[in-house]
C-alpha cells in the first residue's frame, strides 16, 4: 500500500517544492504572520486563540522534521519534559505543568507514529 | 526438564501473588464489614443472596425491577459460598476481597506471561501483575468492595491476551472465541447496566485489531479483517448464549428503559455536565502520573490525598511512572518485541484520551463522541470506565523497562562473588516493595472514610442484628413496615449514628421484609402519600389510619439512631416521633429501635378485588386529597408523557371523580428568579453584528401563541441590555447605544402592551412572574450603565427605558398584592353538582394556630358567599353547579402578621452599633413558605437589611448571644431604597428548622423605622382545592380480599372468588407493565405436561389495555368476565430469566464438549506432525 502511495507522495512533494520556489516571498510573509500570531497568542478579529503549547509544539515538530532529528532523541526529549513538568508542579505552577503534559502527549503520538513507520519499513 | 522448570517458576510467582493478595487482612478490625455508600454488602448474606435471584425486589418500598442486577448473581455468589462454608459475614467478605485481588493479579499475570516468547524476562509477568492491581484507582474501589468493577478488571487482561494470541496466530480463532466467551461469562462485570465497565476492554481490543491489522501490511490486513470478523462473530454469538440467563431479561429491560434513562440524567446536556465533573482533574499530566480522581481534590478532608498533592517526595515519585513506561520504546530491541511494546504505548495514549473525558485539550472531541456516537453516552463517567486500559498498558510498559534495567545492566556482573542472579531477584523484589510502599494507604484503613466521619468500614450494632433475626418469624412477607423519621429532603437517605449512609437502604441488606422509607426511589405521588402519612403520625392527625390502609403499612419502625444533626444532612428528630408514637402498641424494642403496630381500619391483603374506583385528575403532589376525601382506591388520569400513562380502557367503572384544581396565581407568591445578563462579545458596529442578529431569529409570526412571542422578546431584551452595558463600558459611540436603547424600548413596549391589554381577562401569572425576573435584572444593569455613561443623550434614553421597566414592575406588583388574598384556579371538569373542599393542611394559620379559611368564592367573576365546614382535615365549601365555569377565585382575608415578640435591639458588631427590629415567627412550620412584606422601602435608612436566622432542632450556633445571629445570618435581603413599590422577600423552611428570627437592621435611625412598624411576616398559603363529583358506580366501592398463594415475589396464584363481573383486581406492588396476569386452564392441553415454572411460557396474558395503575403506585386489572381457569400473576422478566438459564446451561455443555474435542484434535495433529518429523 505504501509502495502505491509513494509516487503520489513524491508528486505532491514536487508540487509543494515548485510552489515554494515560485512564491518564496508570499511564503515568507505567511511564515512571519504565523510567527506573529504565535507571539501575540491570537488571530485578531476572528478571536482564535493560539496557546503557547501549540506554538511550542509546532516549533518542536517542525524543528524535528527540518533537522531530521532521530525518534530516539525526540523520545528522550519528551521524557526529559516530564522533569520539567515535575519542577513546575513542585513550584505550584500546575497550569504550566498541564501545558507541558499536553506537549508531551502530542510528542508521544508523533514519536509513536515514527516508530510505527519504522516497524512498517522492517516487516 | 524445561517445562518443569518453567512450571516451578509459575508456582513461585503464584505464591508471591497469593501472598500479596493477603493485603485485605490489614483492613478488617474484628467484626467490622465494608458496607454502606455504594458498597451494598449484605448483613444477612444468605437471605439477601436468595432475594437477588429474582427479577422483582418486592420489599423495597412498593417493589422495584431487579432485572439489571440479575447478572451480578455469580459475583455475589462468591461471598455466599464462603458464608455457606461456615465463615461469618465479616470473614466471608474478607475472603472474597482476597479472592478478587488474587484473580485480578492472576489475570494480568496470564496476559504478561502470554508474551513470554517475545519478552522473556523472568519477572516481567510478576511485576506487571503487581503494578496492575496496586494503584489508587482500585484503592478508591476497594472502599466500596466494587466487585462488579473487579470482575471487569479481571476480564480485561485475559480477554486481551486471547485476542492478541488469535491475531498473532498463536491459537485458533474458534478456540479463542470460545475461551473469550467463557471469560466473558465468568467475569461479566455484573452484566446489564455494568456494560460501561467494559469501556477499557473495548478500546483495548479495537486498538489491538487495528494495530495488528496495520502491521500485516500489503495483503495481510485482509486476513486480519476476516479473522477479526470471524472472531467477533464467535464472541458475540457464544457470549450471548452463555450469558443468556441475564441477557434475555436485560434486553427486554433495556429496550423499554434506555430513552427514559437518558432523560432521567438530564438529556445530553445533563450527561455532559456529569462528564465535566468527573473529568475536572483528568489533565494529561495527572493521567501520566496515574492520578486525577476528583475526590482527591474536591474533598478537603480526604484521608490521604493531601500527602500526594503536597509532599515533594511523593510528587517526584508520581512523575516516574510515565518516563519509565515510555522509555520501554528505547529498550525494545527485537522487531516482535518492538511491535508489542509499541502497541501498549499506543494503547496508553488512546486510553489517556478516553480517560481524560471532557477535560482540555482533547475534551471537545470526547464531547462530540458523547453527542453523536449512538450509545456512547453510557461512558459518561469517562475516567472510571477507560482508565483500566491506561493502568494495563503502564503495567506492561513499566514492568518491561524495570526488567530491562535489572537484566541488561552490566552493573551486576561486578558482584560475581555474591551471585548476580540473587542480586537481580532482590532488585525485582525491591521494586515490588517500592511500588507497595508508594501506595502506603493500602496498608491502613483510613481510605474507607469517604467523608469523615462517614466511612464504609462499619461495625453493625447488635440491635440491627437482633432485628434481622426477630423479623424472620414475626413479620409478614406482604405487609409493609414504615421506617421513621423522614430523612433529609435533598438526600432522602439516612445517616445512622454508627456511620452507615447509603442511597441503597439498610433494609435491603438485612433479611428481606417489605419496608417503606423516605427514598429517592419513590415517585411524586408515593412521596406525597408517604410524607403526609408521616406528618399525620407526627402531629397525631386524624388520617393516619387511612394512610396506613392505603399504603399497605402494618408496622412502624422508629430508628432512633438516625444522626439528625449531621451538617448537610439535617433531618427530623426521632425523639419527636417517639412522643407521637407513645400511644401505639410496641411489638419489639432493642436499643434505639422500636417497632410499633400501625393503626389500621381493615386488614387489606396485597391482592384484592374492587368493583369501582375513584378517578383522580390533578398533579401528583396533590394526590393526598383523595385520601382526605375518604376514597379507598383511585385511578389517576396521568398525562400522556407520564411513565405510568397507558392506553386505558374506557370501561373502568368509576364511582366518583376528584379533581385537584391548579392554583394559577400561587406562583406570584414565590421568590422572583433574577436572570443573569450575559456578556456581549460582538457589539453593534461590528461587521459580525448582522450575523449575530440573524442568529437571534426573532419570532414575528402572528400565529404563534402570545406567550411564546413575549418570551422571545424577553430573551432579545436581555441581549440588548447586555449590548448596552458593554457599549457604555467600552465608551463606544453614542449613536450605537441610543439605537440599541430604542430597540430595547420597542421590545418592552410590545411586552407591556400584550401584558396590560387583557385587564378584564385573567393574567398569565407564570408569565408575569417570569417577566418580573427580567425587569429586575435588566433594570439593575441599566441603572449601572446610566451611572457610568457621560453622554446626556444616552442617559436620557436609558432613563426612559428604566422608567418603562418601573411602570411594568409596578403593574406586576399590583397583581401580586392581589394574589395574597385572591387565589385563582383553573377548572377542566364540567359537573352539575360538584362539592368543593380544601385540604386544611395547605391553609395558613394565624398566631393563635387557627386556620385562615376563605371568605367567598367567585365563579367567572361572580361572588358567592361560603361557609367552610371542617371535618378532620377536609374543609368543605359546599356544592355548586360548575357548568360554564372555567375559573374559580377564592377570596381570603388579609394575611395575618405572624411576627411575634417584636422588639427593638441594638447590636454591636464589627465595632458598629446596629439598630434592629427583631421578632420571631409564631407557630413556625418548616413545610411552609413565608413572606416579609415591606410596604414602603423608600423610607428605610441607608444600608438597611433584613436578616433571617434559622433555629435548628440541633444547636448549630451559639444561641446565647444575638451578636452571633446578626453576624452570621442564614438569609439576608438587602433593601432597595429606590423602589417605589411595596417589596416582598420570600424564604421557606428547610430541613432541621424549628423556628426563625427576623432582624430588620440598619446602622442608624432604626428607632424611627421601628416606630413605623415597617415590616410584617406572613405565612404563605397555597390552598389545595379539590372538587368531587359522583358518577354512576357511587355505591359500590367495597374492597374484598382475594385468596391467593404466593409462590415467590414474582409469582402468585389468585382465586377468582367473585360473584359479579366485571371486577377489578388490585395488586399492591409498584405498577409495572411487565407484571402479567394469565388465565390458565391447568387440566387441559400442553400445560398438564409442563412443570409449574413453564406453565405461562406458551400462554397469552390478559389484554394490556386492561392493566393500569391505581392508588398512585399499584397494579390493577379489569376482569371483564369470570376467568375460565386459574389466575396466575407473574413478573415477565422472571420467565425470561428461566428461559435464559436453560439456554446458558445447554450452550455451556455444548461448548465445553467442542472445546475439549478441539483440544484433543490439536494435540493429535501436533503429535502426528512430530511423528512425521
Amino acid at each position: 500500500m505504501m509502495e502505491r502511495l509513494r509516487p503520489i507522495q513524491h508528486a505532491f512533494e514536487q508540487k509543494i517544492l515548485a510552489y515554494g520556489q515560485a512564491h518564496v516571498f508570499e511564503l515568507e510573509i505567511f511564515a512571519v504572520a504565523i510567527l506573529a500570531v504565535a507571539l501575540i497568542g491570537k488571530i485578531p478579529y476572528l478571536n482564535i486563540v493560539i496557546t503557547k503549547q501549540i506554538s511550542l509544539l509546532l516549533l518542536i515538530v517542525f524543528g524535528a522534521y527540518l533537522f531530521q532529528i532521530k525518534k530516539q532523541v525526540l523520545l528522550t526529549f519528551s521524557l526529559l519534559l516530564f522533569a520539567c513538568a515535575l519542577v513546575l508542579s513542585l513550584a505550584g505552577k500546575m497550569d504550566s505543568a498541564e501545558s507541558i503534559g499536553t506537549i508531551i502527549y502530542a510528542l508521544l503520538w508523533f514519536v509513536a507514529m515514527l516508530y510505527v513507520k519504522d516497524i512498517w519499513r522492517q516487516i | 526438564m524445561m517445562r518443569l522448570q518453567s512450571f516451578r517458576k509459575i508456582i513461585f510467582d503464584i505464591v508471591v501473588i497469593a501472598f500479596i493478595s493477603l493485603i485485605p487482612l490489614f483492613w478488617f478490625p474484628n467484626g467490622y464489614i465494608v458496607t454502606g455508600h455504594d458498597a451494598g454488602y449484605p448483613i444477612n448474606i444468605q437471605e439477601t443472596f436468595r432475594n437477588r435471584l429474582f427479577t422483582w425486589n418486592s420489599q423495597q418500598n412498593f417493589g422495584i425491577d431487579n432485572t439489571p442486577n440479575v447478572g451480578a448473581v455469580p459475583i455475589h455468589a462468591i461471598e455466599a459460598v464462603f458464608y455457606v462454608m461456615g465463615a461469618s459475614p465479616a470473614q466471608a467478605q474478607q475472603f472474597s476481597f482476597m479472592f478478587w485481588l488474587f484473580l485480578m493479579m492472576a489475570s494480568m499475570y496470564t496476559l504478561a506471561y502470554s508474551f513470554q516468547r517475545d519478552i522473556p524476562y523472568r519477572f516481567f509477568p510478576l511485576i506487571a501483575s503487581v503494578l496492575y492491581v496496586v494503584n489508587f484507582f482500585l484503592l478508591a474501589l476497594w472502599r466500596y468492595g466494587a466487585a462488579t468493577t473487579f470482575s471487569a478488571y479481571c476480564a480485561l487482561p485475559i480477554i486481551l491476551a486471547l485476542v492478541i494470541a488469535a491475531l498473532q496466530n498463536r491459537i485458533p480463532v474458534l478456540k479463542a472465541g470460545i475461551a473469550i466467551s467463557f471469560a466473558a461469562m465468568v467475569f461479566n462485570g455484573g452484566g446489564g447496566l455494568s456494560l460501561p465497565l467494559f469501556g477499557a476492554l473495548l478500546i483495548s481490543v479495537l486498538s489491538a485489531i487495528v494495530y495488528f491489522a496495520a502491521l500485516e501490511g500489503k495483503n495481510g490486513w485482509k486476513v486480519i479483517v476476516w479473522k477479526t470478523m470471524y472472531l467477533g462473530l464467535c464472541i458475540i454469538i457464544l457470549s450471548a448464549i452463555l450469558n443468556a440467563y441475564w441477557l434475555f431479561p436485560f434486553i427486554h429491560y433495556a429496550t423499554s428503559n434506555f430513552a427514559r434513562g437518558l432523560e432521567a440524567n438530564g438529556g445530553a446536556a445533563g450527561v455532559l455536565a456529569w462528564t465535566d465533573s468527573v473529568s475536572k482533574y483528568t489533565s494529561l499530566i495527572n493521567l501520566f502520573r496515574l492520578q486525577g480522581i476528583p475526590e482527591w481534590y474536591d474533598n478537603a478532608v480526604h484521608p490521604f490525598s493531601n500527602a500526594y498533592l503536597t509532599n515533594p517526595l511523593l510528587i517526584g515519585a508520581s512523575f516516574l511512572f510515565a518516563p519509565l513506561a515510555y522509555a520501554s520504546l528505547l529498550f525494545a530491541n527485537e522487531i516482535r518485541q518492538k511491535q508489542l511494546i509499541l502497541y501498549f504505548v499506543l494503547l496508553s495514549l488512546i486510553a489517556a484520551f478516553f480517560s481524560a473525558g471532557t477535560h482540555a485539550p482533547t475534551g471537545w472531541l470526547f464531547a462530540q463522541f458523547m453527542l453523536h456516537v449512538p450509545g456512547f453516552v453510557i461512558f459518561r463517567s469517562a475516567q472510571y470506565k477507560f482508565v483500566p486500559a491506561l493502568y494495563l498498558s503502564f503495567a506492561i510498559l513499566i514492568s518491561f523497562s524495570l526488567n530491562y534495567l535489572i537484566y541488561k545492566t552490566p552493573v551486576w556482573e561486578k558482584f560475581k562473588a555474591i551471585s548476580p542472579r540473587l542480586l537481580r531477584t532482590s532488585a525485582v523484589f525491591i521494586c515490588i516493595l517500592v511500588v507497595l510502599g508508594y501506595h502506603w494507604p493500602y496498608f491502613r484503613t483510613e481510605f474507607f472514610q469517604y467523608s469523615p466521619p462517614l466511612t464504609t468500614l462499619l461495625k453493625v450494632p447488635d440491635y440491627v442484628l437482633a432485628y434481622d433475626e426477630w423479623i424472620d418469624d414475626h413479620l409478614d412477607d406482604d405487609k409493609r413496615t414504615l421506617i421513621l423519621p423522614l430523612y433529609n429532603s435533598s438526600w432522602k437517605a439516612a445517616v445512622y449514628s454508627w456511620k452507615y449512609f447509603s442511597l441503597y437502604s439498610l433494609f435491603n441488606i438485612i433479611r428481606p421484609k417489605p419496608f417503606l422509607e423516605h427514598s429517592q426511589m419513590l415517585s411524586g405521588s408515593q412521596l406525597a402519600l408517604m410524607e403526609r402519612f408521616s406528618h399525620e403520625i407526627l402531629h397525631q392527625g386524624p388520617l393516619a389510619r387511612q394512610f396506613a390502609e392505603f399504603l399497605g403499612v402494618r408496622y412502624i419502625l422508629l430508628t432512633g439512631d438516625v444522626d439528625f444533626s449531621l451538617r448537610g444532612m439535617l433531618t427530623e428528630n426521632p425523639a419527636d416521633y417517639k412522643k407521637a408514637l407513645s400511644n401505639y402498641p410496641v411489638l419489639w424494642t432493642n436499643g434505639p429501635w422500636q417497632l410499633y403496630e400501625a393503626p389500621s381500619v381493615t386488614d387489606t391483603k396485597p391482592l384484592y378485588y374492587i368493583k369501582s374506583l375513584t378517578q383522580y385528575i390533578g398533579r401528583e403532589p396533590d394526590i393526598t386529597g383523595v385520601v382526605i376525601n375518604g376514597a379507598n382506591n383511585f385511578f389517576h388520569q396521568y398525562d400522556k408523557s407520564h411513565p405510568m400513562a397507558v392506553a386505558i380502557s374506557r370501561d373502568i367503572p368509576i364511582s366518583n371523580t376528584i379533581e385537584a384544581l391548579l392554583c394559577d396565581s400561587c406562583v406570584m407568591e414565590t421568590a422572583v428568579n433574577k436572570i443573569e445578563v450575559p456578556h456581549s462579545l460582538i457589539l453593534p458596529g461590528s461587521i459580525f453584528y448582522t450575523l449575530k442578529q440573524w442568529k437571534e431569529k426573532p419570532l414575528e409570526h402572528e400565529s404563534l401563541p402570545e406567550s411564546q412571542l413575549i418570551i422571545n422578546k424577553l430573551g432579545l431584551s436581555l441581549k440588548r441590555v447586555s449590548d448596552i452595558a458593554s457599549l457604555v463600558q467600552l465608551n463606544k459611540s453614542e449613536r450605537s447605544i441610543m439605537v440599541t436603547a430604542d430597540t430595547l424600548m420597542a421590545y418592552w413596549k410590545y411586552i407591556e402592551e400584550k401584558v396590560t391589554t387583557g385587564e378584564n381577562s385573567e393574567p398569565d401569572y407564570s408569565l408575569l412572574h417570569r417577566i418580573e425576573g427580567y425587569v429586575l435584572s435588566e433594570k439593575e444593569v441599566l441603572l449601572k450603565a446610566y451611572g457610568e455613561s457621560k453622554s446626556g443623550g444616552v442617559r436620557q434614553r436609558l432613563i426612559s427605558v428604566i422608567n418603562k421597566l418601573t411602570q411594568i414592575e409596578v403593574a406586576i406588583v399590583g397583581v401580586r398584592n392581589k394574589t395574597s388574598i385572591l387565589k385563582q384556579y383553573r377548572v377542566s371538569q364540567v359537573a352539575q353538582n360538584a362539592e368543593f373542599f380544601l385540604d386544611a393542611d395547605s391553609l395558613s394559620k394565624d398566631v393563635n394556630q387557627s386556620y385562615i379559611y376563605p371568605m367567598a368564592m367567585e365563579f367567572n367573576g361572580k361572588s358567592l358567599g361560603i361557609t367552610p365546614v371542617a371535618e378532620n382535615e377536609r374543609v368543605s365549601l359546599g356544592t355548586f353547579d360548575l357548568r360554564g365555569v372555567d375559573r374559580i377565585t377564592l377570596r381570603f382575608p388579609q394575611p395575618a402578621n405572624v411576627l411575634i415578640n417584636r422588639r427593638v435591639e441594638s447590636v454591636v458588631a464589627f465595632g458598629t452599633t446596629n439598630f434592629c427590629i427583631v421578632g420571631e415567627a409564631g407557630n413556625f412550620n418548616r413545610n411552609k413558605s413565608y413572606r416579609i412584606h415591606m410596604p414602603d422601602p423608600s423610607g428605610t435608612p441607608e444600608g438597611a437589611a433584613i436578616h433571617v436566622v434559622r433555629k435548628k432542632n440541633s444547636v448549630t450556633k451559639d444561641e446565647g448571644t444575638s451578636i452571633n445571629y446578626f453576624t452570621n445570618p442564614d438569609v439576608t435581603f438587602s433593601i432597595n431604597r429606590t423602589a417605589t413599590v411595596p417589596q416582598n422577600y420570600y424564604f421557606s423552611g428547610i430541613d432541621g428548622d424549628i423556628g426563625v428570627t427576623v432582624y430588620y437592621c440598619a446602622s442608624t435611625q432604626m428607632t424611627q423605622a421601628g416606630e413605623r412598624e415597617d415590616i410584617s411576616l406572613e405565612e404563605i398559603a397555597a390552598p389545595s382545592l379539590f372538587i368531587s363529583a359522583h358518577e354512576q358506580y357511587a355505591s359500590n366501592a367495597r374492597v374484598e380480599n382475594a385468596s391467593y398463594t404466593r409462590v415467590d415475589q414474582t409469582k402468585y396464584y389468585v382465586e377468582s372468588n367473585q360473584e359479579a363481573w366485571p371486577t377489578i383486581l388490585v395488586f399492591n406492588q409498584n405498577y409495572d407493565r411487565k407484571w402479567k396476569l394469565y388465565d390458565i386452564q391447568g387440566d387441559n392441553g400442553l400445560n398438564s405436561y409442563l412443570p409449574a415454572i413453564m406453565e405461562t411460557w406458551f400462554q397469552k396474558p390478559i389484554v394490556e389495555s386492561d392493566h393500569f395503575a391505581v392508588n398512585g403506585y399499584a397494579n390493577a386489572w379489569l376482569l371483564r368476565s369470570e376467568p375460565s381457569g386459574r389466575l396466575v400473576l407473574e413478573y415477565y422478566p422472571q420467565q425470561l430469566l428461566y428461559k435464559g438459564i436453560v439456554v446458558t446451561i445447554a450452550s455451556f455443555v455444548i461448548l465445553i464438549s467442542v472445546y475439549m474435542t478441539n483440544g484433543k484434535r490439536d494435540k493429535r495433529e501436533s503429535l502426528t506432525q512430530i511423528g512425521a518429523v
